[in-house]
């Protein structure tokens, strides 16, 4: 079947049904397929002629058009009736396909709300209706912390929300609280302390660390726990005297890790020497050291032989020369030169001054390491470190070195 | 005043789909035949034509929204309603041959001489035996391009093929039904 034929088709169909042709009229000008031609035109037109005999009767048309209108607006009446407000959302999000922007701004508006909330629960101090919030947070927190050692970070985080909490209640005058939340603040103690003991069991140069940071923390608060147990009502002085002895027992916990997890003997060695040429080319003035060891390695081999528990310490002047390199660049000076005076008290002294010493600049070393150990651009003062070479004389000044840099080094440890 | 009649289809769509009923009222009067004789040509029955007529403007009117006209027309729109509604009901029941029923040869219109009532419903009974002796795509094809005067391309939308692949089909369906009725006639004599 041609084009031309079925175009012949639709033109005859056309003019025959316009009354202007007729069926032999038509096929006369396509003598080529006359005679197929005819009996398609016989064929529709007869069908077109038949139409009418296929129309629905004119009862059925009003009676149904009736039907319809009034089930439409049946429907209509139904969807206009009052709809409860999850069925506005449904329909909303369904009926103008706005799914996906009003997931987004359902999550954005959660996010901006809860973040708000968040925020604001910080502030917040026992009593506040967003207390329970801050207090539940901190939880969430703690659950979902993987290792003992952020665990423990967490830990003193919030005790020293509560000490913080403590004083603002107080300024508040809000007594009532003071007393539930001083109660806390001992419980967040213990439970520190719990926790850097299990860190202990995993790294005891992080433990160490963990318990001069707790200890710092509460030695700052004692003073003020003290002025305030003079000024507040006497029900108070209890649970204040309580937080007190917990404080002491940090401080404690804190000194023992200092004395038995002191000296840099075993972790500094490879790690920190690849780190600081790596990182720093400065370091590379190792040449000065090199001479350090040079003039203590005799004077410790010395001493160690004097007391029998030094010895075992008698790698520190192996490790002076390791461990100086990498860090003369910033801690050493800082802690060689205070050390230096407790060298003329072999025993007694290292453990008084090296938790003194440590906790008035150490720990804010480690824990704010990038930004606070520029500050010790007093190093310039440590450039003395030709001083802390003579030292080593004494096995205690290595004590210091090594515990002060061991603050920065035991934190790089675990991480190669 | 302007009455609804005096408006375009694409007017009374728009107006339709603002949930103006009479609007769609309009409509429906203006292409309830052709959807009608669309069914009624493939089915056994009025009634059954009547009532899937009804569905088939209810589904319009639920589906109204989302028509746009992009080249179809709105009686294509419907048609291809009234075809899926076809063809689930095909689905539910099974497809089973024309069966002249009793209503056509029942009066329908009363206002015919007897003679002509019969004579309409001789024509009726004799259209639909035909179509009814096709194939489903033949009856199809002719219903939309002859009884509903589809052009070639919106018989094809509605159908859901090529223009071309229209225009063979209608060619071999009008051979067929040819052949069907000249046998017909060769059995009444």
């Amino acid at each position: 079947m041609s084009k031309e034929f079925n175009e012949a088709l639709q033109s005859g169909l056309d003019l025959i049904r316009s009354g202007g042709e007729t069926i032999d009229s038509i096929v006369t000008r396509y003598p080529d397929f006359a005679d197929e031609l005819r009996e398609q035109l016989e064929v529709a037109l007869w069908l077109s002629s038949s139409r009418a005999l296929l129309d629905p009767s004119p009862e059925f048309v009003t009676s149904s058009k009736r039907r319809l209108i009034t089930k439409i607006r049946q429907e209509q009446q139904a969807t206009a009736a009052p709809l409860t407000w999850g069925q506005r959302i449904q329909e909303f999000f369904t009926v103008q396909k706005l799914a996906p922007v009003g997931f987004v701004l359902v999550l954005m508006l959660g996010l901006v709300v809860s973040g708000t909330v968040v925020s604001a629960s910080q502030k917040s101090i026992p009593g506040d209706n967003l207390y329970t919030i801050k207090r539940t947070l901190e939880q969430i927190a703690l659950a979902t912390s993987i290792e003992e050692q952020n665990d423990a970070e967490l830990q003193i985080q919030f005790v020293e929300n509560r000490l913080s909490e403590v004083k603002a209640l107080i300024i508040e005058g809000r007594y009532d609280e003071v007393a539930d939340t001083l109660e806390d603040t001992e419980e967040q103690v213990y439970d520190t302390l719990e926790k850097i003991e299990v860190v202990s069991e995993q790294n005891r140069f992080l433990a160490r660390d963990l318990a001069v940071q707790l200890d710092e923390l509460l030695a700052t608060q004692r003073t003020i726990l003290e002025a305030i147990t003079q000024n507040s009502p006497f029900q108070l002085s209890f649970q204040i005297a309580r937080v007190v002895v917990v404080s002491e027992i940090v401080k404690l916990t804190a000194e023992e890790f200092a004395i038995f997890v002191p000296p840099t003997s075993t972790p500094p060695p490879t790690p920190l020497p690849t780190r600081v040429p790596t990182r720093t080319p400065r370091p590379t003035p190792t040449p000065a050291p090199t001479q350090v060891p040079i003039q203590p390695s005799p004077t410790p081999t010395n001493k160690p032989t004097k007391e029998p528990v030094e010895p075992t310490d008698t790698p520190v002047p192996t490790n002076t020369p390791t461990t100086v390199p990498t860090n003369t660049p910033t801690p050493v000076p800082t802690n060689t030169p205070t050390t230096v005076p407790p060298t003329n008290t072999p025993t007694t002294v290292p453990t008084n001054t090296p938790t003194k010493v440590p906790t008035n600049t150490p720990t804010k070393v480690p824990t704010n390491t990038p930004t606070d150990i520029p500050p010790p651009t007093n190093t310039p003062q440590p450039t003395n470190t030709p001083n802390p070479t003579v030292i080593p004389t004494n096995t205690s000044a290595p004590n210091f070195t090594p515990t002060q840099e061991t603050n920065s080094s035991p934190t790089g440890t675990p991480l190669p | 005043m302007l009455q609804w009649h005096d408006l375009e289809d694409k007017q009374l769509i728009k107006l339709a789909k603002d949930g103006e009923a009479e609007a769609f009222g309009e409509l429906y009067e203006r292409h309830v035949n052709a959807v009608y004789r669309f069914l009624y040509a493939r089915l056994d029955n009025s009634m059954d034509a009547e009532d899937f007529t009804e569905e088939v403007f209810l589904r319009a009117w639920n589906s109204v929204t989302n028509y746009r006209e992009r080249g179809v027309p709105f009686l294509a729109f419907l048609l291809i309603i009234a075809r899926n509604v076809l063809i689930d009901h095909y689905r539910k029941n099974g497809r089973s041959p024309h069966q002249v029923t009793i209503e056509d040869i029942q009066l329908k219109d009363t206002n015919p001489e007897p003679s002509e009532i019969t004579n309409i419903n001789l024509k009726r009974q004799e259209i639909r035996q035909a179509l009814g002796q096709l194939r489903d795509d033949y009856q199809e094809v002719l219903v939309l391009r002859f009884l509903n005067d589809l052009s070639p391309n919106e018989t094809a939308q509605v159908m859901k093929r090529s223009t071309g692949a229209v225009r063979v089909l209608q060619h071999r369906a009008i051979v067929a039904l040819r052949k069907t009725m000249e046998e017909q006639h060769e059995q009444r004599i």
